[in-house]
């Protein structure tokens, strides 16, 4: 059984819909892609997954529980983590407060955990106390991963985490995403529209105007030339 | 006139304390409440009703102690609040802050119309002032002083305590990003409604330090222009989430307010007749002012918080 089944979901806004007829599996400690061009829907099927919008038709489930109509305070409390790609962190607070915020769900001394997110991110360390407003583009990135992994999500959500960064802060920050998938055994959903990114990745979704056009391993779906030539734009690095 | 300035402080205490609830509500948890003077009248009739002697003119006749009406008035606007936050803390924004204002002028119109209840628009009178027969009348404002002073400062330290705790750092992120702060594992909708309770139970103490320091009320006090939207002008004018700016900011604006009074000695009779809607255009001045010019406040949210960490 899959840690997370989407299954022919369709939601949306208002009257609006945005996603039809939706489905993807994410299997334990997998790294998964969803890509697809802007407005395809791939932020809202996040959204749908944690609960801040409701699927009108199909089932999520989640360690073999349905997760539709949970509320998100719920379902981060059943071992789902997300990142935001925009205001995805508390500008208004410190780097340790925001990573307090991440980690309330857990009972036992923070502390520890802490420190083990700031050996992963030594630059976090470094920043504590300083306000996350004041933090750099890349950094607000590591803040944003590094406060999503604070309650120890089995499954993580990252939705562009890479997005608007320089091509030095892209590899690191692909480097920290390789290490939690590979030290700490975490699957890892993640949106992205970069080549890149997607050779992290076990398999891919290709999300379209709100449809899954195409599903395959990431060899196969970086071999395919339709995609290619559709969101790849030929030899680009870029799917965007 | 240095009694004058001993009322000018009494007020400035009261305004500053219901502007600190207005504080934890907006300022940190990002809840616009158009009805404070909802909350603020509730506190003060509570108190009135629970203290009055005897009397045929409204309900009440109760006489119980003074510590007893400002628990009161602490009590039914917390209730109030909770059973209001049910249905009002499901919108967001602006229509949270229509439906507040809506709230405030039903209240009032009770208040005006229920005789039986408040005595209607000719008010309540006779309402006990804490140990008026056994001091000096010339000296009681000092004496209240202290009390309306010693109110604002637990009021101070609650609110500030409150919002440096890990349940103030929820509320702060319910005021920057709900649904990130849900994503902590919090239930978002509970604490806003916490926060609307404790804000609106600290506005009813604001209005029963008032009425047991001018020993009458009546509904003209409570108009959304004095009660609602002055106190909005204060936490702007002083600093958005920062209380020390707001207690600066409730002083300040009472000062322009009182001070702009003598303005009648100084402009022709014609205008002096008018001079209620000048005072009213300072309002409109000073704002304006404040949003050009300094549109953090006095003091800004972002210094307190590094304060915190200093």
């Amino acid at each position: 059984m899959s840690l997370l089944t989407v299954r022919s979901i369709t939601a949306g806004y208002g009257v609006q819909d945005v996603l039809f007829d939706v489905s993807i599996e994410v299997d334990h400690g997998n790294v998964i892609a969803v890509i697809g061009p802007n407005g395809a829907g791939k932020t809202t099927l996040l959204r749908a997954i944690v609960g801040i919008i409701r699927p009108k038709t199909g089932y999520i489930l989640f360690k073999d529980r349905s997760l539709v109509g949970m509320e998100p305070e719920h379902v981060v409390r059943m071992g789902l983590g997300w990142v935001p790609q925009e205001e995805n962190i508390f500008p208004s607070m410190t780097v340790a407060e925001n990573l307090e915020m991440g980690a309330y769900i857990l009972r036992e001394d923070i502390h520890e955990r802490l420190d083990e997110v700031y050996a992963m991110f030594p630059a976090l360390g470094q920043r504590m106390r300083q306000m996350a407003g004041s933090l750099s583009g890349g950094q607000r990135q590591m803040l944003a991963v590094a406060r999503g992994l604070m309650p120890r999500p089995d499954l993580l959500l990252l939705d562009e985490p890479t997005a608007g960064l320089a091509p030095n802060l892209v590899r690191m920050m692909l480097g920290k995403i390789k290490e939690v998938t590979d030290q700490l055994k975490r699957a890892v959903l993640l949106v992205t529209q970069t080549i890149d990114a997607l050779k992290l990745c076990q398999r891919g979704y290709l999300l379209s105007a709100g449809e899954i056009k195409y599903t395959d391993s990431t060899d196969q779906l970086l071999g395919n030339q339709e995609v290619r030539h559709l969101y790849f734009g030929g030899g680009a690095t870029s799917l965007g | 006139m240095i009694s004058y300035f001993v009322s000018f402080l009494i007020m400035g205490s009261i305004y500053a304390m219901a502007a600190l609830a207005l504080n934890l509500q907006w300022g940190f948890t990002g809840l616009m409440n158009f009805g404070i003077g909802a909350f603020y009248m509730l506190g003060a009739y509570t108190s009135a009703i629970l203290t009055c002697p005897a009397t045929t003119e409204h309900l009440g006749g109760f006489g119980l102690p003074l510590v007893v009406g400002f628990a009161g008035a602490a009590l039914v606007p917390g209730v109030v609040a909770f059973l209001i936050g049910f249905p009002a803390l499901r919108l967001r924004g602006g229509t949270f802050a229509i439906a507040l204002l809506a709230i405030h002028e039903t209240l009032l119109l009770t208040v005006r119309n229920e005789s039986w209840l408040t005595n209607g628009v000719w008010g309540i009178r006779g309402i006990p002032r804490p140990f008026f027969e056994v001091i000096n009348p010339r000296h009681y404002g000092y004496f209240y002083l202290i009390i309306a002073g010693g109110l604002l400062i637990l009021a101070y330290l609650a609110i500030t305590k409150s919002v440096g705790s890990p349940w103030g750092r929820i509320l702060r992120g319910i005021s920057e990003d709900e649904d990130l702060t849900s994503m902590s594992g919090k239930n978002c909708w509970s604490y806003k409604m916490q926060s609307f309770v404790f804000g609106s139970m600290v506005m009813g103490i604001a209005g029963a330090t008032y009425v047991h320091y001018t020993g009458f009320v009546s509904p003209q006090v409570f108009n959304p222009l004095m009660s609602t939207f002055y106190v909005w002008l204060i936490v702007m004018v002083g600093g958005t989430g920062n209380n020390k700016g707001v207690i600066v900011g409730a002083f300040l604006v009472w000062a322009i307010w009182v001070g702009s009074d003598f303005l009648t000695d100084f402009v022709p009779a014609a205008v002096a007749t008018r001079i209620g809607f000048i005072r009213m255009l300072f309002v409109g001045i000073i704002l304006t002012v404040t949003i050009l010019t300094r549109p953090q406040g006095i003091l800004s949210r972002k210094r307190l918080i590094a304060d915190w960490y200093r």
